[in-house]
């Protein structure tokens, strides 16, 4: 056999260098066009006054729409209603998709039928969730009223949409209601990950349901937690459709969130630079959040 | 190897030569391809009509329009506009839209002049002073106005009401009646979920205060939390504290929860814009696709309902108050290309003057008083006292009784009157609101 020189090595190594990065650079091209140009040109937006119309007509003002958007008293509104959202949406979904997936995960007759009924909410259009839970809080004639007048329980009616106090609960319910199937699926995945004889073990040393969900389900689970978890946070720092479709951010601004109020800037009051501050702050929220659940996750796992 | 490298080098210049397939020429091609976008109306359905209508005229025209929602035909706007393109025609509203994109439409003054020469005067110089003063940016294709009270004539007479009402003392008096004999139903409904009909909801109550009032805070002249405005805003809570306005109805969206509710029967009132007219026709006269006229919006009225409209009485005392003016005009792209011009001049002739108007303001559900100098709504879908009496109140008080514009020239401040008239209606302090609604207009 022929042994090849070093020469003739080094020149393959070259050439397989040079088709790696011709092979990267269609990829790197569309996400530097798609994603790293408009990033920066968000950011860079932010420092300007537009209208997001004539070029022309941009002035440069640099930090003040941070400034105005932290001096904004409905910053802070949508910023603990994001966080209300986040953890009640992540929290409740979590326990339920959880109990759902071990209820769901042995082989009792009829489970698949009811892994898909739990399912199809996740597939269902959000205009379509809103338009039912519209149905369900409508305050005259919807179907959760009538049925507390019909039970005798007057007292509880409320303007369900329409009351500052009750508003964003009714929006985070639908959300629940619609995303809770996909969290189900997340669990019933990471339960195929833990062991059968881990759980007959468990049983033969007397442990019940509860003593399995916290010894073994529970931190067996840990990476698909962090997975729901970030999903969750994500999601929640994005949440707008549910919350437009069901309240426009009303009554009187009770239920705004930063996306709802980076629409409302760009799209209805024409406020481009605004709005990409807006912007600006919801991805460093989702990298800050994403980040912390990381770290923490980490450090569990060494522990 | 080679191969290997051969492929990487074709896949890195492929994104390249998607991109230069290069621009065409613009000389003119056999088919005229017009874009027209617009929002609400005309329809999808009516440009089924209309499009088959105008190529019937036009063979080597092919039409492309285009209907969305508000927010979105915005959205769509400002994409196209600020990547420098646009749609050849696109419809504005006098206000917002037409201030934002003014600066995109041609002057229609010396193009269209045998077209506007045909509209009513006092409309085209309307959109001429709505345009900025110095151009005509919109061909006004009909006009409207806001704010009217629906009823059910027959609840009215059932429950022993003989007159309409006037003013507040009228009104609780009528909704004592209807309380009365229909404790089931509700007197009024209202949509005051909705931001963009609450905006109009506080120019409403600010103009029965002081006509005017809202134009000239828009103008900068006074402010937005000036005692008028705060008078206006008191009103509005004392209809709260009167049971006129029941605060539930911040859950209720004018489209379709309200005009529902009306049109099902389960309330007697409803409050809405002169544009939903065509609601007042019976559901049994229908036009030559077998549309009903009343575009009843899933209720369940039968031709045994009689409605009827009266402007919404001023509760501040002396006469009703309607807002409006053109409701939606017409404008052509300042970079239409020149070959397709005539065309587009043509399309402003069809639909203001041509059988596009006598459809579009003739449509179902449709409630646009038409700009074209002797042209009226089509009263033989009337035939009720009630409805006949409410067209011509609503095409009386939109010509003759207009006490300023819809609308102010900042979006901005426009939202937050809204969100003032929901905040007022839950309870919030007045002072507090309107100082709001003036730090958001000087932001």
């Amino acid at each position: 056999m022929k042994k090849k020189s070093s020469g003739s090595l080094l020149k393959m190594k070259k050439a397989e260098t040079l088709s790696g990065y011709l092979f990267v650079t269609p990829i790197m091209l569309l996400l530097g066009v798609f994603v790293f140009y408009g990033l920066f040109y968000v950011i860079r937006l932010s420092l300007f006054k537009w209208n997001g119309l004539l070029p022309e007509t941009m002035e440069f003002r640099g930090l003040k729409n941070y400034i105005l958007l932290f001096q904004d008293p409905l910053s802070a509104r949508a910023l603990i209603n994001v966080l209300l959202f986040m953890v009640f949406t992540v929290t409740v979904q979590m326990f339920l998709g959880l109990i759902m997936a071990l209820l769901l995960r042995s082989k009792l007759k009829g489970s698949r039928f009811f892994r898909a009924l739990f399912y199809i909410p996740v597939t269902l259009s959000t205009v379509v969730i809103a338009q039912t839970f519209m149905g369900l809080y409508e305050p005259y004639f919807g179907l959760l009223n009538t049925f507390l007048r019909g039970v005798g329980l007057d007292g509880l009616v409320r303007t369900w949409l329409g009351d500052p106090r009750t508003a964003l609960w009714c929006i985070i319910a639908a959300n629940i209601f619609q995303w809770t199937g996909a969290q189900m699926v997340y669990y019933i995945a990471g339960l195929t990950t833990i062991s059968e004889d881990v759980f007959e073990a468990a049983q033969i040393d007397g442990a019940g349901f509860w003593r399995s969900l916290g010894s073994i389900v529970w931190p067996g689970l840990g990476p698909t937690h962090t997975t729901v978890i970030i999903l969750g946070i994500v999601g929640s720092v994005k949440t707008f459709d549910i919350v437009w479709l069901l309240t426009e951010g009303g009554p009187g601004n009770a239920t705004q969130f930063p996306a709802t109020l980076l629409y409302q800037a760009v799209a209805r009051n024409s406020q481009a630079g605004y709005g990409a501050a807006i912007s600006v702050i919801m991805i460093a929220l989702s990298v800050m959040f994403s980040a912390v659940q990381l770290t923490f996750n980490k450090k569990r796992q060494e522990a | 190897m080679k191969k290997l490298f051969r492929f990487s080098l074709l896949l890195a210049i492929l994104p390249f030569a998607l991109f230069a397939n290069g621009r065409g020429e613009a000389k003119e091609p056999e088919t005229i391809e017009l874009s027209w976008s617009t929002w609400t109306l005309p329809t999808a359905e009516d440009f089924v009509i209309l499009e088959k209508g105008f190529e019937a005229l036009y063979p080597n025209v092919d039409l492309q329009p285009s209907s969305s929602q508000m927010d979105e035909y915005k959205a769509k706007l400002q994409a196209e506009f600020a990547a420098g393109s646009g749609p050849d025609l696109f419809c504005l509203q006098p206000g917002t839209l037409l201030t934002q994109y003014a600066p995109f439409a041609m002057d229609l003054t010396v193009p269209a002049r045998d077209v506007l020469s045909k509209l009513v005067d006092a409309v085209v110089e309307d959109a001429r002073v709505r345009s900025g003063g110095d151009k005509i940016a919109i061909a006004p294709m009909g006009s409207s106005s806001t704010m009217f009270v629906y009823y059910n004539a027959t609840y009215f007479e059932k429950a022993g009401i003989t007159k309409i009402p006037t003013d507040l003392a009228s009104m609780k008096e009528a909704f004592a009646k209807l309380r009365k004999t229909y404790p089931d139903k509700l007197p009024l409904s209202v949509g005051l979920k909705d931001s963009w009909f609450n905006g109009d909801v506080f120019a409403m109550f600010a103009n029965m205060v002081e006509p005017g009032i809202t134009e000239r805070a828009d103008r900068g002249e006074v402010k937005w939390n000036a005692p008028q405005f705060v008078e206006a805003m008191s009103i509005l809570r004392d209809l709260v504290d009167e049971g006129i306005l029941e605060k539930e109805m911040l859950g209720v969206s004018v489209y379709e929860d309200s005009i529902g509710m009306w049109a099902d029967g389960k309330a007697a009132m409803h409050f809405n814009g002169g544009w939903a007219v065509g609601m007042l026709s019976k559901p049994s006269n229908k036009n030559d696709a077998g549309v009903p006229y009343a575009d009843r919006r899933g209720g369940r009225a039968t031709d045994d309902d009689v409605f009827g409209a009266f402007p919404v009485p001023n509760f501040a005392g002396g006469k009703p108050v309607v807002l409006g003016g053109i409701d939606i005009g017409i404008a052509i792209n300042r970079d239409i290309k020149e070959f397709k011009l005539p065309y587009a001049v043509n399309l402003l002739d069809y639909m203001l003057v041509g059988e596009g108007r006598t459809y579009e303001t003739g449509r179902p559900g449709a409630g646009l008083i038409p700009t074209l100098k002797g042209a009226s709504l089509n009263k033989s879908i009337y035939q009720d006292r009630a409805s006949s009496e409410g067209v011509d109140t609503i095409v009386d008080m939109t010509n003759n009784n207009m006490a300023g514009p819809r609308g102010v020239a900042n979006p901005a401040v426009f939202n937050q009157m809204g969100i003032v008239v929901q905040n007022v209606v839950a309870g919030k302090d007045v002072k507090a609101e309107l100082d709001a609604l003036q730090a958001v207009s000087e932001k």
